[in-house]
């Protein structure tokens, strides 16, 4: 394989990890703050109290 | 004769309404801020003190001074990684392709959530023992294994600064985005038939071509982050101490805590007059002219 077609192919997944690590840190606390409102929904139906803050 | 008046008596309901809403109350901050004023002593504003709270504030007061330097350092730091942050961010995001995509179509999502619920989100997941970024930072890196975030004097603001910037740095990218696509594409082409390489054409074509874009992010988040007050509340209540007590905290601190309505309008006023000075440069670097 030609070395600059190496070199661009490792930049694209280079450019793709970086990519994947931001989507994960913009998604994972919305995901993290629905999934807790989920939980106290549950939780303060349920008559407990451990989801509240 | 009735034409000459119409225009005015069109404008009088929404001079009125900006004249009810945002320049009576200034006023009215302001001319409190000239008079001793205890809650707890009067109900009534007090006696005419001129500009004592001024000179107190900048000259003989502990607090506003942690707090001013307190907001220095967290707009310095806020500042700069958000404008880095949504410059690479959009640069990576420039290219065509289906990963691109998706992460253009959720950037406006944490900036749809409301910054005293981001505040509280992150004040959990940075909890000693169950906070999820705590176990994440301490996975990763094992002599930060048990560290309490939120009881570290620098480490507390650092977790603010994540949680703005966590709020931040996808609606700013989608500001750059648009500056990049405004920028014509010829000056790159021809630079790189010229045999400059992808850093050269970046730094000597592209970012010149930017600046604009970056330096209106820049001053429009410094303002924001001068404000900084709903994180504060829900994420460190200023702790631990006073370490990440801002500007914005110790007026309302003063005001609603303190009950010196008096000196708190004064600091307000120090905090206002500072936003005006950016404002004013903000509304210079929006309003010029491209060949001025």
């Amino acid at each position: 394989m030609n070395r600059a077609v190496a070199r661009r192919l490792l930049w694209r997944g280079v450019q793709s990890a970086l990519l994947l690590a931001v989507l994960f840190l913009i998604l994972f606390p919305i995901v993290w703050m629905a999934l807790r409102v989920r939980l106290t929904i549950t939780d303060v139906r349920r008559g407990g109290a451990a989801g509240r803050p | 004769m009735r034409d000459r008046w119409l225009k005015y008596v069109l404008l009088l309901p929404a001079a009125l309404l900006v004249l009810g809403t945002a320049i009576w109350p200034l006023a009215v901050s302001l001319a409190t801020s000239f008079r001793d004023w205890r809650l707890t002593r009067s109900l009534t504003p007090g006696e005419f003190v001129g500009l004592e709270h001024y000179i107190v504030a900048l000259t003989d007061d502990p607090d506003f001074a942690n707090a001013l330097g307190v907001t220095a350092a967290f707009v310095g730091i806020d500042v700069t990684i958000t404008v880095l942050g949504s410059l690479g961010l959009a640069l990576l995001l420039r290219r065509a392709g289906v990963l691109q995509s998706l992460t253009r179509a959720v950037l406006i999502l944490p900036f749809a959530v409301s910054p005293a619920l981001v505040g509280i989100s992150f004040r959990f997941m940075f909890n000693a023992e169950m906070g999820v970024f705590t176990w994440l930072a301490g996975s990763l890196l094992p002599w930060l294994r048990g560290f309490v975030w939120l009881a570290d004097p620098w480490a507390s603001l650092l977790v603010l600064v994540f949680s703005d910037v966590w709020r931040w740095v996808p609606y700013m990218t989608l500001v750059v985005l648009g500056g990049l696509a405004a920028l014509p594409r010829e000056p790159e082409e021809a630079a790189r038939i010229d045999g400059a390489t992808e850093w050269q054409v970046l730094r000597d074509v592209t970012l010149p071509a930017l600046l604009p874009v970056l330096a209106v992010v820049a001053v429009l988040k410094t303002v924001f982050a001068l404000k900084m007050f709903d994180q504060v509340v829900t994420l460190t209540g200023g702790g631990p101490g006073n370490a990440t007590v801002t500007l914005a905290y110790l007026v309302y601190n003063l005001a609603f805590r303190w009950f010196d309505m008096g000196y708190a309008s004064a600091v307000a006023w120090i905090l206002t007059a500072m936003l005006v000075v950016l404002a004013v440069f903000y509304m210079r670097l929006v309003l010029r002219k491209p060949d001025a």
